[in-house]
């Protein structure tokens, strides 16, 4: 049902899309004003790096569990990607690589220089990537870091953390 | 303080317990169909093995083996929304315990690897960990799993 409190529309509801007929739980949905979307309050988060320098490959999970083809996470709601944020610990002042984003074995987006000394950063943040990707519940998603030549240099020690939201749709 | 608008509760509480007095602050929602206050805020936690055909419990970041009373600290009382598990192998049988404070506070056998959206498990402030088994027929033990615990805060 939509609430109106100091001007702000919301809407709070449980969520049956994407999840079958047992969903319980209510939650807050917030109107994306640019689209029209009703995202919800709470985002949750799923991190993955790579313990190596100079790294060019699928990043690591927890316990270093390789997040190759057909593996990553499973996402239990439908929604979004809402960003990506990253970091390195550069042993070399050159290095750039791009962050290839997987769902469900496939590639959906590219991030070009994600990590990069041209930013002219130690840490390079991507605070934007990925707003556009959606997922639906049970889609897994995995990472990949390729290197582009030149520099000579990939990353080293890249960690990355992106953020989801749940969509009411 | 509960404040009601178009028949939704929603109150402004610290949490319990409160560790950090007045500076902490949560919104809470009822929800009628579980009968509890719970926070908008989830939480995430991530557990995983690096190995294949595994049973036991489930290591945490740079594989720190957890056990049923050793897991990530939890800083409040919570419930548990939503669960997730992946394999790299298919099928699996992913049996699946939740520990609280070494107490077995939720079990599953899953044929694949699977998630729920319907979980409604309470857990007291201390640690999580889970322990993955493979004990149902045919016991095919899964492949790298890796589980994730959705948690809201509980008034």
């Amino acid at each position: 049902m939509p609430v109106v409190g100091s001007g702000l529309p919301l809407r709070v509801q449980n969520h049956s899309a994407g999840g079958g007929p047992n969903v319980r739980y209510h939650h807050i949905w917030m109107p994306d004003v640019s689209t029209g979307l009703f995202l919800s309050n709470e985002k949750f988060m799923t991190e993955c790096g790579r313990n190596a320098s100079n790294y060019a490959g699928w990043l690591k999970m927890v316990n270093g569990i390789d997040m190759s083809l057909a593996r990553g996470t499973i996402l239990p709601w439908n929604g979004r990607l809402m960003y990506i944020v990253g970091s390195c610990r550069p042993l070399v002042p050159d290095y750039q690589a791009d962050l290839l984003l997987y769902r469900n074995n496939s590639l959906v987006e590219t991030f070009t220089s994600f990590f990069s000394s041209v930013a002219g950063g130690y840490t390079y943040w991507s605070t934007g990537a990925g707003a556009g990707v959606t997922y639906s519940a049970g889609d897994r998603f995995a990472a990949y870091v390729q290197h582009v030549p030149p520099p000579q240099n990939s990353v080293d020690y890249p960690l990355i953390r992106a953020f989801f939201v749940r969509e009411y749709a | 303080m509960a404040i009601r608008a178009n028949g939704v509760q929603f109150r402004q509480e610290s949490p319990a317990p409160n560790i950090r007095g007045n500076d902490e602050v949560f919104y809470y929602l009822y929800d009628p169909n579980v009968d509890k206050w719970l926070s908008v805020q989830m939480e995430t936690i991530t557990l995983g093995r690096n190995a294949s055909a595994y049973s036991g419990f489930l290591r945490s970041v740079n594989g720190i083996l957890t056990t049923a009373s050793f897991g990530p600290d939890i800083p409040h009382d919570g419930t548990l929304v939503a669960l997730t598990a992946s394999a790299t192998n298919t099928p699996n049988n992913i049996g699946i315990r939740v520990y609280n404070n070494g107490n077995n506070i939720f079990q599953t056998n899953w044929a694949s690897q699977d998630f729920s959206i319907s979980t409604d498990v309470d857990f007291s402030v201390g640690n999580l960990s889970v322990d993955i088994r493979a004990d149902i027929v045919p016991p095919t033990k899964p492949n790298y799993p890796i589980v994730q615990l959705y948690a809201k805060w509980r008034l």
